[in-house]
């Protein structure tokens, strides 16, 4: 049922609470924590069900809803948390270090999309963490233990869970206020660890269990099977046949070849991720690429990195086995956000040194990729930047004529392993029309789509909309001064997410992964005349009376 | 007279856009900084909805759709969200009372200005359920591209 509608009695009380005027109620010379934690349709994501948590051999398993006033914690759950707590800050210096060097600056308040968003001060990542490391200041550091009262500790309390649940869940590790932070707090590290530790209790949202419970059954967060996976990807084979003329051949699970193309699913099950995929298919023909899909590891994406440690470093090993299974010299990883994030940070501590396969070589440029010497991973559009540069790849960038594009840098990609350039180098050679948003809102400073982190529920969508705005605010200003239509991204969720985040705030403007276009412009040998782009829209000056 | 209304609440904008204003960002669930993303956008939208106060058009049309974009992805039900216009009453109302030289917001017919905002405030209701129906389209939307391949198989 809609959120507005409310029952009789909420109505009432509502209007006897809010009238006459507008004014809400009177929180002055209250502390922060006074401020009411409330759940309504829109704000919160469905926990998840009795059936994933036992599947993946998760705590204390039930039905339940944000909304309840008993959210059935598991007995001792207390105990649990603070266990938790204790043992991560033994296990994550980093953890300890982020929660005993904030000065409160606020450097970072007015820098979350969330923040900025709904305006909510719990938003402020300042603020965010202070919900943990007020309960952390109750219990551990001795001299803020003795000076209680002083040092802004609290007690843990179901309630302090509840707020934990609310705001642990408007932050999609982004790291935007890392970027602004002077003492190098990354936040998002804070918000993992406060989502492994609600775990731990049973809180929690399907819409990341769910893809976690597939990805560990069947290798990709859909949960497709094997022979599925194939035909999907065989049926735009035909696609591509059908549009260009080209018989494309990816291989499957094909042991010996030089190369494992690793890409997350959604490019291989989603509309508009399916055309990225003919993309890659497209370029790794046009090059001759002696490349191999696997099955199994059959998703670049990882929901592990919004659960635990452990369940991260799980998922992201799968790749590695099926790259040693398959014996492969070096991994090819698609356009994906979090993927990146593990593997360019996380990897290597958790499943490193990667031994077994070779520092990655461009076998068309002789490129030595020695910034992938520990991961044995490189990303496509680095792998596309070198191609190009070197002028390996006949392109066409009028064939993209219809499209006036903005690029929407990924955060993880952004943020997490500092690609900037290579996308942008990319998208330049395949189009003739790009347009950068306002500096404060790409690069390093980029605005998250507000659906990153496992957010992207579609009952979480008004909150998704706040938290996507300043991105939307952003491509809005290109939209009116440059009339672009169309949003490059490099990132799964994003070409999940921004459509929707688009078609609300800026209709008119669509979104595109990079490879879409770069299948676009390529020219392939012996291919039929061309009129239309990969979603069969017609391409500009390209008509069949026009030469 | 919404004419005269309508050029009086031109002559008299700032104030009252202003005003209106602050008393818009009470209306969100938290501390929405005048000049945050959001913020701008609403003054925009308000400045907008001022500037074409006087009679129903397209500017004023999208100025509604704007400010209704706005509300309705906001922790609050319709009712509050419409609250905004009978704010903008009450401010133009105080305006005409507070000082001489508002001379011309005096003379005014009272009774016009309420038909006007009320005509203004259905208007604005019906641009907020649009806004609120596009939420549950763009929700199905969502979820067919998501299974876009299955679907595609299936429709086969």
């Amino acid at each position: 049922m809609s959120k507005y509608v409310p029952k009789l009695s909420e109505l009432k009380q509502e209007f006897e609470k809010k009238k006459p005027a507008l004014l809400k109620e009177d929180y002055s010379g209250k502390e922060w924590w006074d401020l009411p934690v409330e759940f309504r349709d829109g704000n919160w994501c469905f926990p998840g069900k009795p059936e994933v948590l036992e599947d993946l051999g998760f705590s204390n398993p039930r039905k339940w809803a944000a909304t309840d006033a008993d959210w059935q914690l598991p007995g001792g759950w207390e105990k649990t948390i603070k266990d938790g707590l204790k043992s991560r800050l033994k296990r994550f210096r980093s953890f300890k270090l982020f929660l005993d060097t904030c000065v409160r600056c606020g450097a970072c308040a007015d820098k979350c999309h969330f923040f900025l968003g709904t305006g909510d001060p719990k938003n402020m990542p300042v603020l965010r963490a202070e919900l943990i490391r007020s309960v952390y200041r109750n219990d551990f550091p001795l001299a803020e233990k003795i000076l209680k009262g002083f040092s802004g500790s609290r007690k843990l309390t179901a309630e302090v869970i509840k707020e934990w649940h609310l705001y642990f869940n408007q932050c999609t590790e982004c790291r935007r206020c890392s970027v602004f932070c002077p003492m190098g707090i990354d936040t998002a590290e804070i918000t993992m660890m406060a989502r492994e530790l609600l775990n731990l209790i049973g809180v929690n949202n399907n819409w990341i269990l769910a893809p976690v419970s597939n990805c560990n059954r069947t290798g990709n967060h859909l949960g497709i099977e094997p022979h599925t996976f194939v035909q999907n990807i065989e049926s735009l084979v035909e696609d591509i046949e059908d549009l260009t003329g080209i018989k494309v051949n990816p291989t499957f699970n094909r042991k010996g070849a030089e190369v494992l193309f690793v890409t997350p699913s959604g490019d291989v099950f989603g509309d508009p991720g399916v055309y990225t995929m003919m993309g890659y298919l497209l370029l790794f023909h046009h090059i001759g690429l002696d490349y191999t899909i696997s099955t199994y590891a059959s998703e670049g994406g990882n929901f592990g990195m919004f659960t635990s440690n452990e369940m991260m470093k799980k998922l992201n090993a799968k790749m590695y086995h099926e790259a040693e299974r398959l014996g492969v010299k070096w991994i090819l990883g698609g356009e994906c956000g979090h993927m990146w994030r593990v593997v360019h940070q996380y990897m290597n501590t958790m499943n490193g040194p990667a031994d077994f396969l070779e520092e990655p070589v461009s076998p068309i440029t002789g490129t030595r990729f020695s910034n992938a010497a520990a991961t044995k991973m490189v990303h496509i559009a680095e792998f596309t930047a070198d191609l190009i540069y070197h002028k390996k790849l006949k392109l066409d960038p009028k064939r993209n004529d219809h499209l006036v594009t903005t690029f929407h840098d990924s955060c993880n990609v952004a943020r997490g392993m500092g690609m900037f350039e290579e996308p942008r180098y990319v998208l330049n050679n395949v189009c003739n029309s790009f347009h950068e948003m306002a500096e404060n809102t790409i690069r390093e400073q980029t605005f998250c789509c507000g659906s990153g982190s496992g957010l992207n529920a579609e009952e979480f969508m008004d909150l998704r909309m706040r938290g996507g705005f300043p991105r939307a605010s952003a491509v809005r200003q290109v939209q009116e001064k440059h009339k672009v239509n169309t949003l490059v991204t490099i990132c799964a969720i994003d070409r999940a997410s921004l459509p929707t985040l688009m078609k609300y705030w800026n209709p008119g403007v669509s979104v595109y992964g990079l490879h879409e276009l770069v299948g676009n412009a390529l020219v392939m040998d012996g291919e039929n005349k061309r009129t239309e782009d990969l979603r069969e829209s017609p391409m500009s000056g390209f008509g069949e009376d026009e030469e | 007279m919404t004419i005269e209304w309508g050029r009086a609440v031109q002559e008299n904008k700032k104030e009252i856009l202003d005003a209106w204003m602050r008393r818009s960002l009470l209306l969100f669930s938290g501390k929405m900084a005048p000049g945050s993303p959001v913020a701008d956008a609403l003054h925009q939208a308000l400045g907008m909805a001022l500037d074409n106060f006087e009679k129903n058009s397209e500017l004023l049309s999208e100025a509604l759709v704007q400010l209704s974009r706005i509300l309705a992805v906001q922790d609050m039900p319709p009712s509050r969200a419409m609250s905004l216009f009978f704010e903008l009453k009450k401010i133009i109302l105080e305006l005409s009372l507070k000082s001489s030289q508002k001379q011309s917001l005096k003379q005014l017919d009272p009774d016009v200005l309420q038909n006007r905002l009320e005509e203004l405030t259905l208007q604005a209701f019906d641009s907020f359920m649009i806004q609120r129906e596009q939420i549950c389209q763009l929700k199905l939307d969502e979820s067919k591209r998501m299974l876009f391949m299955q679907l595609r198989r299936a429709e086969a």
